[in-house]
């Protein structure tokens, strides 16, 4: 190896290596076809992104009814559209003709509902590819944070009380934000009373900077949420909203609080059936009849305020509708404008009795409240005391009626999270706001964690100065490199399978979904080797020079280690890339990937199976594709491998 | 050794118990409710409420997770003991049948298919392996090469299904399921039926396995080629099959044996997208179905014993490699 290097001109690691991928021809050739289909998967959102609007195909129909049929049709045909079924050029094998419309060619044939093949195929590409990309670029961003951290940082050691603090802290958030309250709050209280403990050594320390940080954070996060839930209940969405959720709130305690009487009654009952009035029992049975009482008062309060926004959402709505009508007109669609106005009769008609109903439900709040009153005037004595059965009726009855209604719709808001849906349906600024509420708490939350992560940290820095003994045997620490590690095993023990379709059993079908399960339990391997590869990186020379002249680690990091580390990562990415699109795929095909508008590949081919034997393109078309593209990032990968192979340098 | 493995196993029940409190949070934070699926429909409320109750329903995650994993535990002791007076605690609420007890005769069903798709993968991969690093650069090496290329990004289930087409068009011969239904064969021909019925599954879950394990092989075979000790055995003037076999194949194994720890889990998932596709009743199948129809039990519970089943596969490669290889000392 060394004896040829002598008779040419030096060169650099970098021009090596390239030399030597582009003198490997399956590397090119699928390095080709990779800028092909990436190419493929930009173009083929922009293509199917250019769908008829609501108003072209109304002017279409228009024109059709004229007679000027193949005109519209080839209008119609020339746009790129895989969801489009025509119904009429069904099971065309590839390169054939339309029957319909002259000289339009289904190069890639169509499918059972008469679809362009080649359509789908290319609009499937953009999610494919998506898919694969993303997830690897999850977990090698994962994979190279975690593994460098281990490798470079792996010798020094967390306190154990700031990890533990660290766990409760969001932990308890992320219960809170999943709405489960009861369990979040004891771990929020233990984190807090923690924090209390942490703050106290700090300020005995004589450390103020964290602290004050701490205070600054938390009176500007206060403040926030203050103005937050004031621009909250300033709509009547909002105050719906929020009154949903207090009865969601209160009728399931009631739920529980029925239940827990039932059991002891229950008890009491198999036990004993004369024993039916104990003081105890009665007691608790008041408290639930109150507690129904004020759960009534909230359901009619709600409400009125369901009602009032309703009238809100239709007026609101009314603007909207008369420009849509002076815009039908413009275009010369009155039958269309004449239906929209139509609507907008009924509208006003609704809103009159919807207006009509207001003095009811104000009617109905004060007959509640005087049930309430009547109702905490009762005493126990002139009590019938329920049976368990007929408690479980009435939880029954409860349940059904309120409580599974209002955990619907507060459900819904998590709907509007995600998907930016709002109350009624539409997409105006309700959401937005929701979704600044939902990203200001979550960001002021993690803001809040990590200044009282920095106070544990200056309490723990005040500790271990301080000569106490006991305040450094009571800190027990673990490395980062084991931290890091022993996840990482953890991690690796998981089935990814099994943990793949678990997600999958609770969530909707959705690829995204997939894509991030994948990522997400694929980034062990990149972890382990970036570590290893750091480890004894920085222990070479060049490493220790740099260090001892007073680089600093980011410095280090970023000149010395990555350039370094890079080449491993890149091989395995380009290598997991294709089995994120096989792995997506075959969930696809087992129908349990791609969502109901996402035309992966594998939902593609999975399609096409029932028609395996009149149709067989419909199978090996998205095959191929798929075939291809594994392939071909599977031949780059290798030919990478190669080529960052000190070993075959040089040669 | 002992204390190792009395310290590895405490590591692996810190490592269980982590992973059952976080497959059982996926389950409690999830959006919508996964219990609500279990109830059946046309009960009457208050029956519908003896069944909540009964669950657990209203109950705070804490106290469901410690009753799940109790009635596992209960169920597992006497799956384990074989104590068949034991009344069955965990049941799929969606066809009441006991969870572990079913689990245990699917498992029977998968093991089969997976010991003979393993016996296939190891057999194929070992001979291709040596022979292409034998051959080195030779024509069969590249025909290899490029084979397991095509055979590693090869979509499994299309081939899958390309091979139904090909054995049951073109051959004539029912491959799906385990037998063919409907038709009463006896003697060597039921014999025949069963052999093709299991064969081909295997096969083609074994090919992608094939690709992948004579590639590792290949690989180990050069490494170990290339050290010196081949060079003197050589030198010494040793005929080519000794060197080869006797002294660098027992070398070039010794990575094979990290590969038993899949195997445990193997036995007990086995390809779930081949059984889906040859609707083969076994393990794989049943939780893939559980998962259509959000039976959590039955995917909590697999999840629970595959990656107690993955803890207890690493352990053993583990110690078998520094059995096999006294270079490595467990510490």
């Amino acid at each position: 190896m060394s004896n040829g290097t002598s008779d040419r001109k030096p060169s650099s690691p970098l021009k090596d290596s390239l030399r030597l991928l582009f003198h490997n021809k399956p590397a090119v050739l699928s390095l080709f076809m990779i800028v092909l289909l990436a190419s493929a998967a930009i173009s083929g959102q922009l293509l199917v992104g250019k769908r008829p609007t609501e108003d072209q195909i109304k002017l279409m129909d228009k024109a059709a009814i004229t007679g000027d049929t193949l005109a519209i049709e080839v209008k119609r045909g020339a746009v790129l559209d895989h969801t489009k079924t025509e119904l009429k050029d069904t099971f065309l094998p590839p390169l054939s003709e339309s029957r319909h419309i002259e000289g339009k060619v289904y190069f890639l044939g169509t499918d059972d509902l008469g679809r362009d093949v080649l359509a789908r195929l290319w609009a499937g590409s953009t999610i494919s590819l998506t898919i694969g990309f993303l997830a690897v670029g999850i977990s090698v961003l994962l994979g190279i944070t975690l593994g460098g951290i281990a490798g470079y940082f792996g010798r020094s050691r967390v306190r154990l009380p700031l990890l533990a603090m660290l766990l409760l802290g969001g932990g308890g958030g992320v219960l809170w934000a999943a709405e489960f309250e009861f369990a979040a709050i004891p771990v929020l209280a233990i984190a807090a009373g923690f924090f209390v403990v942490q703050a106290v050594m700090a300020l005995l320390g004589k450390r103020f900077s964290s602290v004050i940080a701490f205070g600054v954070v938390l009176m500007l996060s206060l403040s926030i949420f203050a103005y937050n839930s004031s621009v909250e209940s300033s709509t009547p969405e909002g105050r719906a909203y929020i009154s949903a959720s207090q009865v969601a709130d209160e009728s399931y305690m009631l739920v529980r609080q029925i239940r827990d009487l039932g059991a002891e009654v229950k008890l009491i009952e198999d036990t004993d059936p004369r024993a039916k009035d104990n003081e105890w029992r009665l007691a608790a049975q008041l408290e639930i009849e109150n507690k129904q009482a004020a759960l009534n008062l909230l359901l009619s309060q709600h409400a009125l305020l369901v009602h009032e926004t309703q009238l809100e959402i239709v007026e609101r709505g009314f603007g909207e509708r008369e420009e849509r009508i002076a815009h039908l007109e413009s275009l010369d669609l009155a039958d269309d404008a004449a239906m929209e106005k139509n609507i907008l009769e009924g509208d006003r008609k609704r809103l009159e009795a919807l207006k009509a109903k207001t003095d009811e439900l104000t009617k109905d709040i004060t007959v509640k409240e005087t049930a309430v009153t009547a109702t905490s005037e009762k005493t126990t004595e002139n009590l019938e005391p329920l049976g368990s059965n007929a408690l479980l009726e009435r939880r029954a009855e409860l349940r059904k009626t309120v409580v599974d209604k209002f955990r619907a719709e507060r459900d819904n808001r998590f709907e509007t999270l995600v998907k930016g849906k709002n109350l009624d349906g539409s997409t105006r600024y309700g959401a937005y706001r929701v979704l600044r509420h939902f990203i200001t708490t979550v960001v002021l939350y993690i803001l809040l964690l990590v200044t009282a992560l920095l106070v544990a940290a200056q309490a723990q820095a005040a500790a271990g100065e301080s000569r106490n003994i006991v305040s450094k045997l009571f800190i027990p620490t673990i490395t980062v490199d084991d931290l890091v590690m022993r996840f990482t095993e953890i991690m690796l023990t998981i089935p990814v399978l099994f943990l793949i379709l678990m997600v999958l059993a609770l969530f909707e079908r959705d690829v995204y979904i997939v894509m991030a399960v994948i990522g997400l339990t694929s980034w062990m391997g990149t972890t382990r080797f970036v570590r290893a590869e750091i480890l004894s990186l920085r222990e070479q020379d060049f490493v220790q020079a740099a260090r001892s002249l007073g680089v600093s680690d980011f410095r280090i990091i970023w000149r010395h280690l990555v350039p370094n580390a890079i080449s491993p990562v890149l091989v395995s990415a380009t290598i997991g890339v294709a089995g994120a699109v096989l792995a997506e795929s075959t969930l696809s095909f087992l129908g349990i990937g791609a969502g109901e508008n996402q035309d992966t590949w594998g939902k593609i081919l999975a399609d096409g199976r029932l028609f395996l034997n009149d149709a067989p393109w419909l199978t090996w078309i998205p095959g191929i594709a798929i075939l291809i593209t594994v392939l071909s990032f599977n031949l780059l990968g290798e030919g990478l491998r190669e080529a960052f192979n000190p070993k075959l340098r040089g040669r | 050794m002992l204390s190792y493995i009395v310290r590895r196993l405490i590591q692996m029940g810190l490592t269980l118990v982590i992973i059952s409190v976080l497959s059982f949070l996926i389950v409690a934070l999830a959006p919508g409710d996964p219990y609500a699926a279990q109830l059946d429909p046309k009960a009457k409320p208050s029956d519908i409420e003896r069944q909540r109750d009964q669950m657990g329903y209203d109950d705070p995650v804490v106290q469901k997770y410690i009753k799940f994993y109790d009635q596992f535990f209960s169920d597992l002791a006497a799956v384990v003991t074989g104590d068949s007076s034991h009344e069955w605690r965990l049941k799929s609420a969606r066809t009441k049948e006991p969870v572990l007890p079913t689990m245990w005769q699917k498992m029977l069903i998968t093991l089969p298919l997976v010991i003979l798709t393993t016996i296939i993968t190891w057999t194929l991969s070992f001979p291709v392996g040596i022979g292409t690093a034998l051959r080195r650069g030779k024509p069969v090496d590249r025909i290899a090469t490029i084979g397991s290329y095509f055979l590693i990004s090869f979509p499994g289930f299309w081939l899958a299904i390309l091979v139904i087409k090909f054995v049951n068009g073109t051959l004539g011969i029912p491959v799906v399921s385990p037998t063919t239904l409907g038709v009463e064969l006896g003697g060597p021909r039921e014999f025949m039926d069963r052999t093709w019925h299991m064969a081909v599954p295997a096969f083609i879950a074994a090919l992608g396995g094939v690709a992948v394990l004579s590639r590792y092989v290949k690989g180990q075979m050069l490494e170990v080629m290339g050290q010196d000790y081949i060079r003197t055995a050589k030198a010494k003037g040793l005929d080519g099959d000794t060197v080869y076999y006797r002294h660098a194949l027992r070398n070039a194994s010794l990575p094979f044996i990290t590969m038993l720890a899949g195997l445990l889990p193997s036995l007990f998932g086995g390809s779930v997208v081949f059984e889906a596709i040859y609707a083969w009743p076994g393990l794989g199948r049943w939780v893939f179905e559980a998962v259509l129809a959000k039976d959590l039990f039955i995917v909590i519970t697999s999840l629970f014993v595959g990656s107690a089943l993955t803890l207890v596969g690493i352990l053993i490669s583990d110690i078998l490699y520094s059995v096999a290889d006294p270079r490595v000392k467990l510490a």
